[in-house]
């Protein structure tokens, strides 16, 4: 098993370097010039120049891709453009809070989700499944964004229940914390809890027509019994994959909750340096966003393994 | 002798295994089929029986050029397959069908009945609108099909119904020789009769060669003149249907005779009794036996210590066919012979069948 | 093509989202002439921020545009943003997911290598990245989003197209002669394309969301265009005095994906072949409603010879049982099982034959209350070892199927729990009914194995299901079925999916635990030759009717229902051949095509005036039963034909003097 892992972990290495690749040439095509942005309209040519130099922009793109592949190897992304910081150090300080906050969506999503799917289940055709099954439809087609504005308004602005924002300083306590991130998880997890209500519910049902339930049932064991030791293990894999889609997909819904709440995380992060052009930032943002995905990817397909027998290493 | 239609020698199909975890090691592969050898005269009906795991479907798939042979000959009219090209000519489409064994996945779920039977008539014959509509219909009326049906979906037949549409694309191109994969393993009884018969009338229209894959050696009794016997990728026995029947040479034909139930109570109770003699060891998993003695060592009852350190040769039986048996290599007194002359087995090597063993040993 | 559009028409649901989906697309097309007043210019720059008026019916901006009018227009590009990207997706997508699906090799893996590792960017990152590259605008973001979009596409249709080439009808296909291109577009597409036709519409959802997105975060639409992400960035600048701007946008955003949602919903439903229905079928038998015909089967003759005093050795007495099943487009049910009665006593074995459609996995299920849904079944009397199960409470009825009855399946490997190891999962019945100890359930476990003839047990504790070959797994399903000691085993085809060689060590088995174990043995199968190999006692059905029935010797060799005799005479055996097999001419009727009269009367060849003039009674007396209105009036041939072997082949069914 811990060879699975080393082996998927090694994997995932030119998996992160080939999309920061791509992301890095993508970036060549734009056409804004960085110079101009930061030194402003009336800047002379001669001190374009030298900006551009600086920078490091004038050189060709092969060596300067070389040269920052380079640095990325060794952990260092490079320097913001904009205010001269080291990129990896600015993204450390705000991984901590993407990372709450994303994994408390996606908890909340998954338990509630699942939680849902299979209560729906395991009453196929009845009322309580019809209303779940309309919500959860519903749930899908909700934008986060519309979701975290309302929140925002009416939670936090109007009721003032929990903060509309991010406290300036960064919460003090650990309530602080949970208070802050209450309203941008929930924002986050809506879509996703409601996304896999609908898989859990259609895998479990799958599942109960299956011929080895039936054969439990056949053998006189409670349906208690028969969903929690034989019925959940096997509808969980395909929900794992959703599971997996749906880390990926969070992660780019934290960008917008972020923005709304003024989370000062990776996402705010990302969305102001593509925005402003800041390459060297995009380009560490687009690593760590795929390198997350990557590990949350490899965690699943080692949950695979324990889920289901026959893909384990004989 | 005039030269066999179809005539396959020492034909091998290997699959290839997949990739492993790291991509530089390969899965160690599967031979599917091993060392194979029949024939096919024209217009004859040859059966090719085995269980699951002896090769039987793959090497009809290798006639049909649906898998690539590893070695060996497959010669149509004595013009060898190989020797043609990757892709395979509309030529010996023309002259080579198959029908399948699953009426339900063979037919295109999504196309009419009418487009699937005619689109071997609009390849090889050219003919669109009335003209194919008349061929495809003549076609349905030679499988005892009511012209309505061309406006039909797969879905809306019966599997005896889904077989006749089978049957009638395979006869479309006017084949030479047709193989067919378990024509009848997934229909009913009523229904398999019906099918059968319906073959036969059709060979004896048409002249066409059957290539006839089975599972059960009484249908196969019934509609063939020789048989080959394959187990685990290899070909143990082979022979006229008759003898091969009544007096089985290869312990397994032996085992596959007495496996077979019989509707007639006293029959059966003999047969049971004679299946647990010839029942040696379990029955392992199907697949070509590994190691280098005969793969059926493990469970015969009549097993040697050759058996499991050589693999048997072929040698001609008395009937005019060949087996693959140590037991038949011992000597011109014993080869070629029905098993029954080797007596009971079970552990009771009687004292006569240890005698005729070592008094003709080859020097 | 016209009964999925009937199913889609039936889906009141999806039709109502279709036709909001059309008046959207009406709104964006007269956007102009149904607005009030302009997209972008206000109509007084004073007016900002009001609430719904007659003048402005829902409100206003931050800049003093009228909402309404905002909407309506932001319809357009919605519906443009949503064209744009899935024909970009589908363009990209499709040719090259067949492409290499069908043909895989070293551009597959390359390609595949490709899109997995930019499916590990966020989607919405990806758009961006490519944004940042080429210039923001409405169409530059749409065309990156249908650039994301056409790497799910065509990983769907690779997955899709690998599944189909594994076909058999490509094979029938190439047979006939087929060029690979024909087969990809005629063959492989058109079965590929409902599932791509469901996914185009949840892409144009998606696309929809996409765009507003992007708007939302000031990269697509330009600041005056009135897209609904755009004004709900908008609406976002005046949060802290109202709420109001961002609901119009919202609600026309998330009524326009769900209506997208549902309608590619509805078209999956419309494409799908399964039964719907997932409920678990666990509920006991009802009692059958009292008919005339029951009166005299109860009253009746027992179908088994009396039996010497002592105990009772009565294990399973079944009357009257039926099994019904709503069809659509029927007002009653179908009965598929129609009235059967049943006994089986200790050390018996009584087989229950017929073909496909005539009832009988369905009989011994229900049984057990095992009904899959939308089924139900009736019964007057079922009772288990002197038991009565109608009526019984759910946990009696599941305790009785625990320790009374064994049931082995026909597929063995689908029968076990592929995700357990086998002898946990044969101890699980141990502790559960019997409360016995882990370390006792344990041996107990190895002894069932011994017994049935697993080699090794100890070391085949551990492993799971798919490590054995069909006949062992069904020896694991056997021990499973004896664990608690049960008086009955219901064997439903346990022989019919293993190799021949294998079915008789399978059945030697059941045999000999049977007679070890004094079981009653209720065996189902199709083929009449396990039925001479195992049966003492044997009923025949057709069409969900038990047509006779009686001692293996008397059904089999003196059979007296015509439908018998064809079958005996249909089968080919291995003896010599003898002219052409025997055939029952016709099909079996469908359950809801059944005659009110004889179910066989058209196939047989005996027929008179009497046998279609209405339902025929299943008649008892000595030999067993039969149901037949000729019985006793014809000399049928059974599988010892008296005539001479030449004569046989003039002998189709219904040769015997009449």
């Amino acid at each position: 098993m811990t060879r699975l892992v080393i082996g998927r972990l090694l994997a995932a290495v030119p998996v992160v370097l080939l999309v920061a690749t791509l992301v890095f040439f993508l970036a060549q095509l734009g056409t804004t010039d960085p110079a101009g942005v930061m030194l402003g309209v009336d800047a002379t040519p001669a001190a374009l120049a030298a900006k551009r130099a600086e920078l490091g922009i004038d050189r060709p793109v092969v060596v300067q891709y070389a040269d920052w592949l380079g640095d990325a190897v060794r952990g260092d992304l490079g320097t913001n453009w904009f205010n001269g910081e080291s990129v990896t150090r600015e993204l450390a300080s705000r991984l901590p809070v993407t990372l709450a906050m994303a994994f408390g969506g996606l908890l909340v999503a998954t338990v509630a989700g699942a939680g849902l799917g299979v209560f729906a289940a395991l009453r196929a055709g009845r009322w309580q499944d019809r209303v779940i099954t309309v919500v959860a439809s519903l749930g899908i087609a909700l934008p986060s964004f519309w979701v975290a504005l309302l929140l925002a308004y009416y939670v936090g602005v109007r009721w003032r229940w929990l903060p509309a924002v991010w406290p300036s300083g960064g919460p003090g306590s650990v309530t602080g914390w949970i208070e802050a991130l209450v309203l941008p998880c929930l924002a986050l997890g809506c879509a996703a809890a409601a996304a896999i209500a609908r898989q859990t519910r259609s895998s479990v049902i799958g599942v109960l027509q299956r011929d080895y339930v039936r054969a439990a049932l056949a053998r006189g064991f409670t349906v208690r019994r028969v969903v929690t030791h034989h019925v959940l293990r096997n509808a969980a894999i395909p929900v794992v994959t959703l599971i997996g889609f749906q880390a990926s997909a969070l992660i780019g819904g934290s960008l917008f909750v972020e923005f709304i709440f003024n989370v000062p995380g990776l996402g705010s992060y990302g969305v102001d340096a593509i925005l402003r052009g800041n390459v060297p930032a995009v380009l560490g943002f687009v690593m760590v966003t795929a390198l997350a995905v990557v590990l949350v990817n490899i965690a699943l397909d080692l949950s695979y393994a324990v889920l289901n027998p026959k893909v384990r290493p004989a | 002798m005039t030269a066999p239609l179809l005539d396959v020698e020492h034909l091998t199909v290997r699959f290839p295994g997949g990739r492993g975890r790291l991509p530089w090691r390969r899965q160690p592969g599967v031979a599917a089929v091993q060392d194979a050898s029949l024939t096919v005269g024209a217009g004859e009906t040859v059966g090719l029986v085995g269980e699951s795991g002896s090769g039987k479907t793959t090497l009809g798939r290798a006639v049909l050029r649906f898998v690539q042979p590893s070695s060996g000959t497959i010669r149509l009219d004595g013009v060898d397959l190989a020797g043609i090209g990757r892709q395979t000519p509309v030529t010996y489409r023309k002259d080579v069908q198959m029908v399948f064994q699953d009426p339900v996945g063979s037919l295109n779920p999504a196309m009419l009945v009418g487009a699937i039977v005619g689109e071997p008539v609009r390849i090889h014959d050219g003919l669109t609108g009335p003209a194919r509509s008349a061929r495809v219909a003549e076609l349905l009326d030679q499988v005892g099909l009511p012209a309505h049906h061309i406006g039909r979906f797969p879905y809306e037949l019966s599997g005896g119904q889904r077989q006749r549409v089978a049957i009638a694309r395979a006869l479309a191109t006017r084949p030479r020789l047709i193989v067919l994969d378990e024509p009848v393993s997934a229909l009913d009884v009523s229904t398999q009769s019906q099918v059968i018969n319906l073959l036969e009338q059709i060979q004896g229209d048409t002249g066409a060669a059957y290539l006839l894959i089975a599972h059960d050696l009484a249908v196969v009794r019934h509609s063939c003149r020789r048989v080959v016997v394959m187990y685990r990728s290899r070909v143990v026995e082979t022979g006229p249907v008759e003898a091969i029947c009544e007096r089985p040479a290869h312990p397994y034909t032996a085992l596959l005779l007495a496996s077979i139930p019989d509707p007639d109570p006293d029959v059966q109770r003999v047969r049971r009794a004679r299946r647990r003699e010839l029942a040696g060891g379990v029955a392992g998993v199907g697949g070509p036996g590994v190691g280098s003695g005969c793969a059926f060592a493990d469970r015969c009852p009549y097993v040697l210590d050759v058996c499991r350190r050589e693999r048997p040769a072929d040698t001609a039986t008395l009937a005019g066919g060949t087996v693959a048996c140590h037991l038949h290599t011992s000597g011109p007194r014993l080869a070629g012979r029905p098993l029954a002359e080797f007596g009971n087995p079970a552990g009771a090597h009687t004292d006569s069948l240890t005698t005729a063993l070592t008094t003709t040993r080859r020097p | 093509m016209s009964r999925v559009l009937s199913r889609l028409r039936a889906n009141k649901v999806a039709m109502g989202a279709g036709a909001y989906l059309i008046t959207v697309v009406f709104i964006g097309v007269f956007a102009p002439l149904l607005a009030p007043h302009d997209e972008q210019l206000a109509a007084r720059f004073q007016d900002i921020l009001l609430p719904p008026s007659g003048e402005y019916l829902l409100g206003t901006d931050h800049v003093g545009r009228d909402l309404l009018s905002r909407v309506l227009f932001g319809a357009r590009y919605a519906l443009v943003a949503g064209v744009e990207a899935v024909a970009v997706a589908l363009a990209i997508g499709v040719p090259l997911g067949m492409y290499i699906g069908y043909h895989r090799g070293w551009v597959d893996r390359v390609v595949m290598r490709l899109v997995e590792t930019l499916a590990s960017v966020p989607a919405i990152v990806m758009a961006m990245a490519i944004i940042a590259a080429l210039g923001p605008g409405l169409t530059t973001a749409m065309l990156a989003i249908g650039l994301v979009f056409s790497m799910m596409v065509t990983r769907l249709t690779r997955a899709e197209v690998l599944a189909a080439r594994e076909e058999l009808y490509v094979d029938g296909a190439l047979a006939a002669g087929a060029a690979e291109r024909r087969v990809l577009w005629r063959h492989i597409l058109p079965n590929v394309a409902p599932s791509l036709i469901v996914q185009a519409t949840l892409l144009f959802a998606q696309a929809v969301l996409a765009e507003a997105a992007l708007s939302f975060l000031g990269i697509g639409a330009a600041s005056d265009q009135a897209s609904w992400g755009r004004m709900l960035r908008d609406a976002q600048l005046g949060i802290d005095r109202t709420i109001w701007p961002a609901i119009p946008p919202g609600v026309a955003l998330f009524l326009t994906v769900v209506a997208f949602n549902v309608f590619g919903d509805g078209i999956r439903d419309a494409f799908a072949r399964e039964a719907r229905g997932g409920r678990l079928g666990v509920g006991a038998v009802r009692p059958a409603v009292p008919a005339t015909s029951l009166a005299a089967t109860l009253g009746g003759v027992p179908a088994a010879p009396p039996r010497a005093e002592g105990e009772p050795r009565e294990v399973l007495a079944v009357r009257g049982l039926s099994v019904a099943f709503p069809v659509p487009g029927r007002s009653e049910p179908v009965r598929v099982v129609d009235g059967v009665d049943l006994d089986i006593a200790r050390g018996e074995v009584v087989a229950l034959v017929g073909e496909s459609g005539s009832g009988k996995s369905l009989t011994a299920l229900s049984v057990l209350g095992l009904v899959p849904d939308p089924g139900a079944a009736t019964a007057a009397s079922i009772r288990i070892a002197g038991r009565e199960l109608i009526g019984l409470a759910f946990d009696d009825l599941r305790r009785v199927r625990g320790t009374e009855v064994g049931v082995v399946f026909q597929e063995p490997q689908a029968a076990l729990d592929p995700t357990v190891p086998v002898g946990r999962q044969v101890a699980e019945a141990l502790r559960v009914h019997l409360g016995v100890s882990r370390q006792a359930a344990r041996e107990r476990v190895i002894e069932l194995f011994a017994d049935v003839g697993i080699p090794h047990p100890i070391a085949r504790l551990g492993a799971y299901p798919h490590q054995f070959s069909g006949g062992m797994a069904q020896r694991v399903m056997l021990a499973l079925a004896l664990a608690c000691d049960p008086q009955l085993l219901i064997a439903d085809e346990p022989t019919t999916a293993l190799d021949v060689t294998v079915q008789g060590q399978v059945l030697d088995v059941i045999r000999e635990l049977g007679a070890r174990r004094d079981l009653a043995v209720l065996l189902i199968t199709h083929d009449l030759g396990v039925v001479a190999d195992m049966a003492d006692r044997v009923a025949v059905m057709y069409a969900g009717q038990v047509v006779e029935s009686g001692t293996l010797d008397e059904v089999f060799a003196r059979p007296r229902h015509p439908y018998t005799e064809g079958l005996i005479a249909a089968i080919p055996r291995n003896q010599a051949r003898s002219g052409e097999l025997a055939t029952i001419p016709g099909v079996v009727p469908a359950p809801w095509d059944r005659p009110a009269h004889c179910h066989f009367a058209d196939r047989c060849a005996y027929a008179e005036a009497a046998c279609t003039s209405g339902p025929v009674e299943l008649r008892h007396d000595r030999a067993g039963a039969v149901r037949c209105v000729r019985a006793g009036g014809l000399q049928l041939v059974g599988v010892r034909p008296s005539v001479r072997p030449a004569e046989r082949g003039a002998v189709a069914v219904g040769g015997g003097r009449r």
